[in-house]
Formats: C-alpha cells, structure tokens, sequence
C-alpha cells in the first residue's frame, strides 16, 4: 500500500514561492489502480515523482510498503526505485543509444536479474507488446506508439510492485492509446502491481479501478 | 508577411538560448578567445623585436647608405683621415663599436658607440646632436665621457657629472656622465635605448682598438662607391648599410615563422571550439527550430541567424582575446628577445608596441575561424526539416553516413601533408602546409576511428563493467558528433604537446651529446664578457705546472661576400683533434687539408644557410684582400644557428695580421688534479685582466642552461597548447553531458543511482581522453619528426637525432585522459544534486 501524509511541496520561482501540494495525504492500496486526474499545473506530476522518489517533499511522509521514502537519503530512495518501482513517462521513455532488447534488459541488469529466466521474461514481454521482431532496433526506428509499448514492458520486466506512469498516452492518436492501454490493463491485470496513472482524459480514467481528482472535484 | 517569426524575435530567442546556457557560451568565449590571444601575443612579441631592431639600426645606421668594415684587425685611423681629407669623402663618419656589461648584470648588455661627434652630422643626426650638449673638451678628457639617453640614465640612476664602473674584456673601466640625451623623435629615443655614445679615442681605450676603427660610415653618390672601393684598407669591405641590417634581421626571420606557425595551431584549436558550441546549440535547438521552419522561417535566414550568433561569439570572443594577447606578449616579448640575443645578436627591447595591424589581424582571424567553423553547424540548421519532434539519434545516425567520407578525406589529406612536407628542398612554406594538413587530416580520422574501436571494445567493456561498461562504450560511439569533435580537439592539442615536447627533449639530447664530445679539454679560460685575453695573462697560464696541452681559439667576424660571417680560429694539438664530429667530409683527409692545404670547416648552420657544401670554396675577406677557401668537411655544431667557419689557427695567421686569443683550453697532464690546477691557474693570472674558468662539467651545464631558457618561449607555446586543450575538452563533453540530461535523467528514474551516473559519465570521458591521447602519440611522434627532420632543420640548419623519451608520451596521455575527467566533473555533480524529475521536466 502507499500511504501519502501530510505532504506539501512548494517551489521557488523567481524568489517567489509556489504551493503546489499542501497537506495531501492519500492512501492507495495493494494491487489498486489510480487514475490521477485534475486540471494542468496542479501537481500530478509532482506528486508522482514524489512517489517515485525523484524529489522530496517539504512536509509529510511517504510510505511505501514498510518504507518510509522520506527518510531515506538518495541513494536508497534510487535503489527502492530501481528495484521496486516501474515508471513510463508521456516522452523520453528509452535510452537512444541502446536497442530496444536492451532498453528491455535494462532493468534487469540493475537489479543483477539479467539472467535466462530474466532474458525469457524480456523476451516474452516483446512477444505481447507484439514487438518481437523489433528487438535490435534503434527507438527511433519506432513510432511513438510502438516506443510506449516498449516503455511499459521495461517498466515492468523486472516485476516492480508499483508502476507509475505519467501521461502514457498523452502524445497518442486515439488508436494507438488504445493498444497501449489495453497492454497496461493485459499486463496488470492480475492484482499483483499497483499503478498510479495520470491523465487528461477520463476514457482513460475510467479504466482504473479508482479515479482521484487533484484540486478539487471538476466536471 | 511570408516569415513565420520576425527576424528580431529569432534573434532574441537565439540570444536567450546563449545567456541560458553559460557554461557553454564562456567555454566558446573562452576557446576564440585564447586562440587569439596566443596569435595576437606571438604576433606583438615578434613586431616588437622587429621594430625595436629596425628603430635601432635606424638609430644607428641615421642617413649611412655605405659601410667600410673592417675585418678582425679593423681599419687604420689613418685611412680615415686620409679618406676624408684627401679624396673629399665625407660625409664619413668613424665608429668603434662594442658590448660592455654593467657589474652585477650577467644579461643585460650595453652599446658603446665611440664616434666623432663632429662628423655625425648628415649621418647619424640623432648622435650628432651630442655635439650641441657637450663641451669637446670633455669628451676627450679622462675618464671617458659618456652620454646616454636621459631616460637610460634615469634607469641607471645615473646624473650628469656621476661616475659608473662597465667591464669589458675583463677589465673594468670607469666612465662619467657628460649628459643625457633627449632626441626630438621618440623613435630615435627607442633606437638608442642601451646605447653609451662616446668619444672614439675614449671608445678606443674603453674597448681595446687603439689606432683603430671598426668601420666608417659614409653618405655615398654612385660615382663614390667605386672610388671608396678602390681605397678599401686589407681586410675591410665596403657594403650597403640596408642590406647589411636586412642579412642580421632575416637571421630571426625561421625562428619567429616558427612562433607564428605554432600559433595558428592554437587558433585551429579554437576553431574547433567554436564548431562545437554552434553544433551543440543547433542540436540543442533542433526542436524550435522545427518549429521555426513549420512556422515558416525560411531555410537561409535560420542559416543567417545561426551565422550571426556566430559572428558575435567570434567578436567578442576576439575582443576577450585581443585583451589577453596583450598581456601575454608583454612575457613572450621577453623570452622573444631572449632567444634572439641567445641565438643570433643582441637587442634590447624594452618595452611592447602594440601594433594595431597585429591587432586588426588577430581580429580578422578570430572573426573569420569563428564564422568559418560555424558553416557546417548553420548548414545543418538549415537541413532540420519543418517539424516539430525530432529525435537526436535520428541526426547521429545521420552522421554516420559521413564517416567513410571524413576517413577518406582524412586520409587523403594526411598524405598530402606528408608528400608536401618532403616535396621541396628548401623553404618553410611548403612544411608548414604540409603539418597542417597533416593535423587535419588526422583530426578527421578521429571521429571514424572513435567509431571503430569503441564498437570493438563494447563487449570488452560489457565483460568488464556489465551494464554501465557497455553503456560507456555505447554512448561514446552514439553522439560521435560531440564526443569526435572533443576527441579530435583533444587529440590535435595533445599531439601537439607531444611533438614540440619530443622535439625540445631530442635537441636537447643531441645538444647534450654534442657538448659532450666537444668540450674535451679539463678547463677552459676566458674573458668574461668575451674579447682578447691579454699577452701576459696568457704567457702566466701557460707557464703553469702540470698542463699537458693547450687548445688556443680566436673569434672574430669576417667579410664573407654579402654578409660578416663568424670565424673561429682554433689552434689545436693533433692530440686534442677528436672535438670535431663531422657531419660531412673524411675526418682524415679533412684534417690534412684543413691543416696543410688551408682549407676550413663549415658548421652546418653556416653550410645550410649559404648552400655550401664539401668540395665548395668560400670566399672571405682576409688582410690581404678577398680569398677563397676550400671546404674541407661540415660539422655538426649547435652552438650557433648563424654558423661559422672554422679555420686552423696557422692559416689564419698567415692571412691576418691579428695574434689575439679570446679563449683557452687547458688539458691536465696525466695525474694532475684538475681542481688543483684550476687553482694555480687562478692565481697565476689573479693580477690584472679578470679571466674566467670553467671546467667541461661547468660549461656544459652552462650550456644546457641557456639552452633551455631559448626554449622557454616553447615551454610557454606548450602550456598555452594544453590551456586550448583543457578548455576544447572541456567544453564538448560538458556540451555531451548537458544534451544528454535527460537521458540520464531516465536511466536515474529507472533506479540508477548519482554515483553510478557519474562513474557512467567518467568512464565515457575517460575512453574518450584515453583514446584521444592514444590517438595522439603516432601524430604527435609525426610531428616531431616533421619539426626535428624538416621544420627545424630548415629553419636553424641543425640536424638531430630524433629521441623518444616515452614519459613525455605517457604525460601527454595522462594529460588527455585529465582533461576528460575534469570535464565530467561539473556534469557529474549537477546530476547528483538535481532530482531526475527535475531533469525530466526541463526542455
Ligand atoms: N521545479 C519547479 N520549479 C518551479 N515550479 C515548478 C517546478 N516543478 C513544478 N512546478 C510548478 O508546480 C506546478 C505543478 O506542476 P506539475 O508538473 O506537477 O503539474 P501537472 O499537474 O503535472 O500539470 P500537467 O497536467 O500540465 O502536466 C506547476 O504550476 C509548475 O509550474
Ligand atoms: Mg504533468
């Protein structure tokens, strides 16, 4: 489960500061689906990066599991991250100068679990994003589309408990959002990863077992 | 109106990217700017020992169109006299001419100039005007009276009436200020700076040339020169007073090629700089400018603009320079003249002439390299097409599609470089091409080459350092753009460290190894200062107990056609015959025929710079009027890049009338202490003439010491070499670094951790500075072959044997793989303090 308390981010802006997060607490469940909705500028991203543990908040604690993210130092917020966090973002999801077969292993190699059985994970991943045949290309030989496809089979290959994805589909025709979608519910469907997912669009929202509004209930 | 965006809004959009982006725009400042700087500065440092030596011979030449010079036995006062009163030659004006030193100051030597202060007018007005200041009186009364320019006097502390102490040929004289000079003309004033004009019978006495002078300088009609030519006393020889200056200046004329050669290699340098700044914000921008164009901006004026951007980074990127150049030349002006008055004559230059065409050349150069560089990047601009999202693989992959192009390229212009280097010979013109292309086409190779063996060493890395090990080696290969373009940098500056650094070591060694097998006798007696020993101090030094050899040396110059050449004059017990290493000619029968048959050696300066070789006679004026002299065999000789002719001592003799001896070397009987000797020496001869004694061991370091201190100036080249260096690495990998933000800013989203990062971002540096520097060692080695056997072979007639110190080498590398490292701190510790959700979010 995570368990959000209490927290506030603010940011400095030209001297000025900006209250982004004021007190947010949330609790989300084992094996829940979150869709994370709310207007442009109101902080979805910046509360996601805060569950991921790429920034801190001013206030407030953040609970993983039994792990409080917020007194953790860097280091090991990175590796709670790398080991049990999966994460896609709306751009720049793989590492151009590798291929997409090792843009899959990646993962795999941090976390020391590259071996046969990670290499036939990966491999049958590709084979269910349906990129198979893709395997030593370079991203940019691939569309957006096919790019997502692949960032959401790196962002669970090594089996991370949570996934949190930011705008997957937010560059994507309405088609295209749709294969990849269907793949996030085909590959988490079973109960065993917690997603956090924002949105724009409330198609996509409803797909989750629960939709949160940041700032207030909006139409 | 047809323009998407109106030209003032892409410019300040253009502009805000460069403000935006410090780090980047200062390292491109910063590279034009010391490309300039080392230009400008090698420049003003050469124009100012030009012009102080052409204001000085102005100075000293005045209106003298013709000069009698004397040879080693100078002319008779008499013929003077003659030659004014009874054939009406006059102008002429008498000189007796020499250096004394000032006690206590080893460098620093001062002119005297012994004339007539009445006959300097209409020749020297500037002296003459010495006549108007004095009493007559007083110049002729004792001791001699001086007259310097006031501001030399005001150096010296010195008042009209004061006395000061000079020494000269190991006596020390007393002089009194009569005045100081102020000439109308500040140029004047320049010309003689270190000059002390004298009367010539007080110059006579103050240098030894009793009943002598060293030349006479005449005003001439055409009708007079042959007149004058037909009264020449033995031994002197009429010449023209321009062409004679021209010959001594055009001595230094290879040296300061050199430094302006090695400084263009600084600009080329900064060229790259500048190309990889406009290339990374062309990249950078790809996005907007995609967006310029969908938005309608045509292709020429993004070309324009990216031209423009170039133009003001160039500007004041020169501006930093021309700043920075003047305060570097006023040290290399310093060593410039050091190195003159160690290597060819004497020039005091006291102060820097900021001469604006230096400046205005710095400027076009700076400008136009900048400009120049930024073509290819402005090109590429303009090659972005009309859309928004663009990928930067998508441009790598693009790139290399033009590596088999650059290889070839690359190739072709190395082997150009390499043909012109040996395609004349003579003449510098065609070497230096032939470098520069040889560097060029080398730095062209360094992006394929980068390629080859990085993908060669991807799994080597992979094996090694798994994930990170690969990524190193992979993410060298993938921004080729940026990681050749610092290794290339990188790879021309260090190669260039590498050559001059090979090359000094290898003259220094041969320099070493010469000493060694020249300077054989124990002990070695001098004048301080140089000039004749005394009869009687020589008589007392060989009188000494357990000497078991002498060698006697005369130096002197001597009227060999169109210039004075240096005559050394050895008289040497065959014994003592095995100082000579001869480059050219059978050491017996040159022996025999420079003992028997009076012919000379040539050092090989002096045979390369008159084309002379074994078999060939030269022609030089004796005491008995023009002779020539077969040459018996070239030696190798560096202790003169003039180079002279050495003739034996009974030869001489039987041409000259001049038993003078400047210097002796003393070999020590067999089981004779040579500190004991040295000692009795010391006090045989501790009354009157000062001598000095130096062991080998002594003259060698001596030697060795003056050697490297000529080699400063190049010492100082090299560090400003590794300065562009620093600063060209520095700033493409901080540029690669900075591009690649965000993918890094993924991979620490995935769970990478900083350190990991910036062991990542190391270990890339590293393999580039690694191979650059690997790179670097065949050009460099290339280099210093070209310089050793071509360049400075040419340029000062020294042939040396090319020696490889392989710590230079390693240095070199280290220093490669330093300047990389450096360069991924400041990244490294960025991406350590910003959170990746920071990075991702920047655009
Ligand atoms: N590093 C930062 N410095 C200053 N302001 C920031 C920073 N990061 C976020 N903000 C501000 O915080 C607010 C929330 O940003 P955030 O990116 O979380 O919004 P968002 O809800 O994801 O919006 P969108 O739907 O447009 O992606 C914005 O007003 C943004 O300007
Ligand atoms: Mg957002």
């Amino acid at each position: 489960m995570i368990d959000l308390e209490g927290i506030s981010r603010a940011f400095l802006e030209g001297g000025q500061r900006r209250v982004v997060l004021d007190g947010f607490s949330e609790w989300i469940g084992d094996g829940e689906r979150l869709a994370l909705v709310g207007r442009s500028g109101v902080g979805k991203s910046t509360l996601l990066n805060l569950i991921g543990g790429m920034d801190l908040p001013d206030a407030g604690t953040i609970r993983i599991g039994d792990t409080d993210l917020t007194a953790l130092n860097e280091r090991d917020r990175t590796l709670f991250r790398r080991h049990r966090i999966g994460f896609v973002f709306q751009f720049f999801n793989l590492i151009p100068t590798l291929t997409v077969a090792e843009n899959l292993h990646m993962p795999l190699e941090m976390t020391g679990g590259l071996d046969a059985d990670g290499r036939a994970r990966a491999t049958g991943l590709l084979q269910r994003v349906g990129l198979a045949d893709r395997a030593d290309a370079f991203p940019d030989a691939l569309s957006g589309g096919e790019q997502q496809r692949i960032a959401i089979a790196r962002a669970l290959v090594h089996r991370p408990r949570l996934l949190l994805a930011d705008e997957p589909t937010g560059t994507l025709d309405a088609a295209t959002a749709e294969t990849v979608l269907e793949l996030l519910d085909e590959l988490t469907g079973d109960g065993q990863v917690t997603v956090v997912l924002v949105t724009h669009s409330m198609d996509v929202a409803r797909r989750m077992d629960r939709i949160l509004h940041l700032g207030g209930e909006q139409a | 109106m047809a323009a998407g965006l109106p030209r003032s809004l892409l410019l300040r959009a253009s502009i805000r990217y460069l403000v935006r982006h410090p780090w980047q725009l200062g390292l491109a400042l910063l590279g034009v700017a010391i490309g300039v700087a080392v230009v400008v500065a090698v420049d003003l440092a050469n124009q100012s020992a030009s012009r102080a030596f052409s204001l000085s011979t102005d100075a000293l030449t005045g209106q003298t169109t013709h000069q009698v010079v004397g040879g080693p036995q100078g002319i008779p006062e008499a013929w003077y006299v003659e030659l004014r009163r009874d054939h009406g030659i006059r102008p002429a004006a008498p000189v007796v001419e020499g250096f004394v030193r000032l006690p206590g100051d080893d460098r620093r030597s001062l002119r005297v100039l012994g004339v007539d202060v009445f006959a300097e007018t209409g020749v020297r007005p500037a002296v003459g005007a010495v006549s108007g200041l004095v009493d007559a009186g007083d110049l002729l009364a004792r001791p001699g009276g001086a007259v310097m320019l006031a501001e030399d006097l005001r150096w010296l502390e010195l008042e009209p009436g004061d006395s000061f102490t000079v020494s000269h040929g190991g006596r020390d004289h007393d002089l009194r200020v009569l005045a100081g000079l102020e000439p109308a003309r500040e140029l004047e004033a320049v010309g003689l700076q270190d000059v002390i004009i004298m009367d010539v019978a007080a110059a006579q006495e103050l240098l030894g040339r009793t009943g002598h002078l060293d030349r006479v300088d005449l005003v001439l009609t055409e009708d007079q020169v042959a007149t004058v030519d037909a009264l020449l006393p033995p031994g002197a020889r009429l010449a023209e007073a321009d062409q004679r200056a021209a010959a001594l200046e055009q001595m230094t004329d290879a040296f300061q090629l050199n430094l302006q050669a090695f400084s263009l290699l600084a600009l080329v340098v900064g060229a790259f700089l500048i190309y990889n700044t406009m290339t990374f914000s062309v990249v950078q921008r790809r996005q907007l400018m995609g967006m310029l164009r969908a938005t309608g901006t045509t292709r020429g004026e993004l070309f324009r603009v990216i031209l423009l951007e170039a133009a003001v980074i160039g500007l004041v990127g020169t501006m930093l320079g021309l700043l920075l150049g003047i305060t570097l030349a006023t040290v290399l002006v310093d060593l410039v003249t050091r190195t003159i008055n160690d290597l060819y004559f004497v020039l005091s230059v006291r102060e820097l002439s900021v001469a604006p065409e230096s400046l205005v050349r710095g400027m076009l150069l700076g400008v136009g390299m900048t400009v120049v560089a930024a073509l290819a990047p402005a090109r590429e601009a303009t090659a972005i097409p009309p859309r928004a999202a663009l990928s930067r693989s998508h441009l790598e992959r693009g790139r290399l599609r033009w590596l088999p192009g650059l290889s070839l390229a690359g190739l072709v212009l190395a082997a150009l470089g390499t043909m012109l280097l040996g395609a004349t010979e003579r003449g510098l013109l065609a070497p230096f091409a032939g470098l520069f292309a040889l560097i060029i086409g080398a730095a062209f190779l360094v992006p394929p080459l980068l390629w080859l063996v990085t993908r060669l060493l991807t799994p080597v890395l992979g094996a090694l350092g798994g994930f990170i090990g690969r990524m190193t080696a992979r993410g060298v290969a993938a921004s080729l753009s940026r990681t050749g373009v610092a290794a290339a940098a990188l790879m021309v500056a260090v190669s260039a460290v590498i050559g001059v650094g090979v090359m000094v070591d290898s003259f220094r060694t041969t320099f070493a190894d010469w000493l060694d097998a020249t300077l054989h006798a124990d002990i070695y007696v001098s004048v301080p200062g140089g000039g004749a020993m005394e009869p009687e101090q020589r008589q007392r030094l060989e009188a000494v107990d357990g000497i078991e050899l002498v060698t006697r040396s005369r130096f002197v110059r001597v009227g060999a056609d169109d210039h004075d050449a240096r005559l050394r004059v050895f008289e040497i017990p065959p014994a003592a015959e095995d100082g000579f290493s001869f480059r050219a000619g059978d050491p017996e029968s040159a022996w025999r025929a420079y003992r028997e048959d009076g012919a000379v050696f040539l050092t090989e300066p002096y045979a390369w710079h008159r084309e002379l070789a074994v078999g060939d006679r030269v022609r030089l004026d004796t005491g008995e009027g023009p002779r020539e002299f077969p040459v018996a065999a070239v030696l190798y000789d560096y202790g003169t890049s003039e180079g002279a002719v050495i003739m034996a001592r009974a030869t001489y003799d039987r041409y000259w009338d001049d038993p003078a001896i400047d210097s002796i070397g003393v070999f020590a009987a067999s089981g004779v202490d040579t500190g004991a000797l040295r000692e009795r020496l010391q006090q045989a001869t501790a009354d009157g003439q000062h001598l000095q004694f130096r062991s080998s061991r002594e003259l060698r370091e001596l030697s060795l010491e003056i050697f490297d201190q000529t080699f400063t100036i190049t010492q100082v080249l090299r560090i400003l070499a590794i300065l562009v260096a620093v600063t060209g690495v520095l700033s493409a990998l901080l540029a690669l670094a900075l591009e690649r933000a965000r993918e890094y800013a993924v991979l620490r989203a995935n769970g990478m951790t900083p350190r990991e990062l910036g062991v990542l971002v190391t270990a890339q540096n590293v393999l580039v500075g690694l191979l650059s520097g690997l790179f670097a060692i065949p050009l460099g080695l290339g280099l210093a072959a070209a310089l050793i056997l071509v360049i400075n072979q040419r340029s000062f007639g020294w042939s040396m044997d090319l020696a490889v110190d392989p710590w230079i080498l390693a240095q070199a590398v280290a220093l490669a793989v330093a300047a990389a490292v450096a360069a991924g701190l400041y990244p490294a510790w960025r991406m350590a303090r910003t959170s990746p959700g920071q990075a991702l979010r920047e655009e």
